[in-house]
């Protein structure tokens, strides 16, 4: 799959998720970027993306995430 | 042997020495071994009280095995399982029948940090995200690392690896050097004068707690028992994790940060993001964000988003509790960091709710709320550190030799104290980071640095002198 593609459909379910239409998934956006951004809608965003890619992300995945770069990058590696 | 001690510093010099001259990473690798083993048989000198340790540990190892080799859910499940079964009982949890347990002495020292780091490595290899192979040196090198087995922090294996198993190793500078040797000196200073003095004035006060004194004494008395336990447990702990962090730095391994100035947060889930840090982010990893999920899953409706986020926070925090200590007291501290957890996260949303976000962020920015909720915060702490460090027996003794008014004074005394001295702290604390120096602080240039390492190690020498004391041991040994 092609980054492009990535990160629309990542913008997608970033604004479905923080119901916030404006918001661009970039690679460097960081949860501290995001107001509603906490662990709760941090899991809720993780289960979101695997529905939308058709992935599972483990246990160290989801914590180790830095931003939203790491976050295509490993969505690039399960597709 | 005791971590904050001149026999540990020579053991650990005389490590560093050998370990740094080989380029042979396997041989580096036998050389820690070899320290693990000779730190290990310090603690005691009987071979049959490492057995239960040495099976837990070889366990481990083909869990972690198998793990890798294929990913079945079935075994996987059972492994998972058994390690936790394993974990309870040799350390000898209350609720299990105590004819079960092993009749002979033998040693758990560091068991609880040993359990982690096996999980670790068996939910990883399963989960398919540990891709490096463990082999029999690195695993028992990772659980069994003489800095990290009693007092932690909990390093993930990747990054243990990568470091020990560099192929080029990062320069050990003079810089490097410096900043270790500080992180000892101030671990020491730490351990060996602050947590000593503190827990002394703790004993003082609660040989001197009795009902004959006045109500305004005895409530003092109460608000100094409950209230310098809190520091001394930051200080004994933090200081213990300076020194091998500065140990790890000479090895040219940088190990991960346990505490970021805790009692400078303002609310409960903050404060855990700041203390304790690597065990907090363990069990956020392989407890709550997988629980969360799971139950997000379950409920996909947004509207029990809040409902399932409480009942992971709640669960994640009463096993931050229970996995301290294996009696009811325990059990106990964990309901409470259950609540306190669950009261701060309902508390926040109910309050972006009724005031709106914009109004809540500011009243959050607002200094003086700050203060308060420090204050409230390192009270909280206070109280459910009691069933932390007391038992039901002594705290019922305490609680009646207080009666309510004393109490209710006690922790009030508490409260505004904490407040005015913390909220003083951070003013004072910027005060002097705002003097600048070569585009830096002056608090932070080498040479007030170097000036202030060497008054912490004549006041160090003068009061272990003096004071002809040893430190007390490090809380988490018992763990």
């Amino acid at each position: 799959m092609e980054s492009t593609e990535i990160y629309d459909r990542l913008t997608k379910v970033f604004r479905e998720v923080f119901d916030d239409d404006e918001i661009v998934a970039r690679p460097d956006l960081t949860a501290s970027d995001v107001e509603e951004w906490d662990s709760l809608k941090h899991v809720r965003l993780i289960l979101s993306v695997e529905n939308a890619f058709k992935v599972r992300f483990s246990a160290s995945e989801v914590s180790n995430l830095k931003n939203v770069a790491d976050l295509a990058k490993v969505i690039q590696s399960k597709v | 042997m005791t971590i904050a001690s001149f026999t540990f510093l020579g053991f650990a010099l005389a490590v560093v020495l050998i370990y740094n001259c080989f380029s042979s990473a396997t041989w580096r690798m036998w050389v820690l071994l070899l320290a693990d083993l000779a730190f290990l048989s310090t603690f005691s000198h009987s071979v049959s009280a490492f057995v239960p340790l040495t099976v837990f540990l070889a366990c481990g190892f083909f869990a972690v095995q198998a793990m890798q080799r294929a990913h079945k859910e079935a075994s996987y499940l059972w492994i998972i399982g058994g390690t936790i079964l394993a974990f309870i009982w040799l350390k000898k949890y209350t609720f299990l029948p105590h004819d079960t347990f092993l009749q002979f002495a033998y040693t758990t020292l560091g068991l609880s940090y040993i359990f982690f780091r096996v999980m670790h490595m068996i939910i990883d290899s399963h989960q398919g995200s540990l891709n490096q192979k463990v082999g029999p040196l690195a695993y028992l090198n990772y659980t069994l690392n003489f800095t990290t087995l009693v007092s932690g922090p909990i390093q993930s294996y990747p990054a243990f690896i990568e470091q020990h198993l560099a192929p080029v190793r990062p320069p050990l500078t003079i810089i490097d050097m410096g900043n270790g040797l500080e992180r000892i000196v101030v671990g020491f200073f730490k351990v060996n004068v602050v947590a000593l003095v503190l827990s002394m004035i703790q004993n003082q006060a609660i040989n001197a707690l009795s009902s004959s004194q006045p109500l305004a004494t005895r409530a003092l008395t109460g608000a100094i028992i409950a209230a310098t336990y809190p520091v001394y447990l930051y200080y004994n702990f933090s200081g213990y994790t300076d020194i091998v962090i500065g140990i790890a730095r000479f090895m040219r391994i940088k190990l991960p940060e346990n505490f970021n100035r805790p009692f400078s947060t303002d609310n409960f889930l903050e404060f855990w993001n700041h203390w304790h840090m690597t065990l907090s982010g363990w069990l956020k990893e392989y407890v709550y964000n997988p629980l969360l999920k799971s139950l997000m899953r379950r409920y996909p409706s947004p509207r029990a988003e809040l409902s399932l986020g409480v009942i992971a926070f709640f669960v994640t925090f009463f096993l931050i509790g229970i996995w301290h200590g294996r009696t009811s007291e325990f059990l106990f501290y964990g309901v409470l960091l259950g609540i306190g957890v669950s009261v701060n996260k309902l508390y926040q949303v109910k309050m972006a709710k009724s005031l709106g976000k914009k109004q809540y962020k500011a009243l959050a920015n607002n200094w003086m709320y700050q203060a308060l909720c420090r204050g409230l915060n390192f009270t909280f702490f206070a109280f459910y550190l009691l069933w932390f460090w007391s038992t039901w027996k002594d705290l019922g003794k305490m609680a009646n030799t207080l009666g309510p008014s004393a109490q209710l004074l006690g922790w009030s005394l508490i409260f505004i104290v904490s407040t005015i001295v913390l909220a003083l702290w951070q003013v004072v604390r910027a005060s002097v980071f705002r003097v600048q120096w070569e585009d830096q602080p002056f608090i932070l240039s080498r040479y007030v640095r170097t000036v202030l390492d060497t008054s912490l190690v004549f006041v160090l020498l003068v009061v272990m002198e003096l004071l002809n004391t040893p430190a007390p041991d490090i809380v988490y040994k018992a763990f």
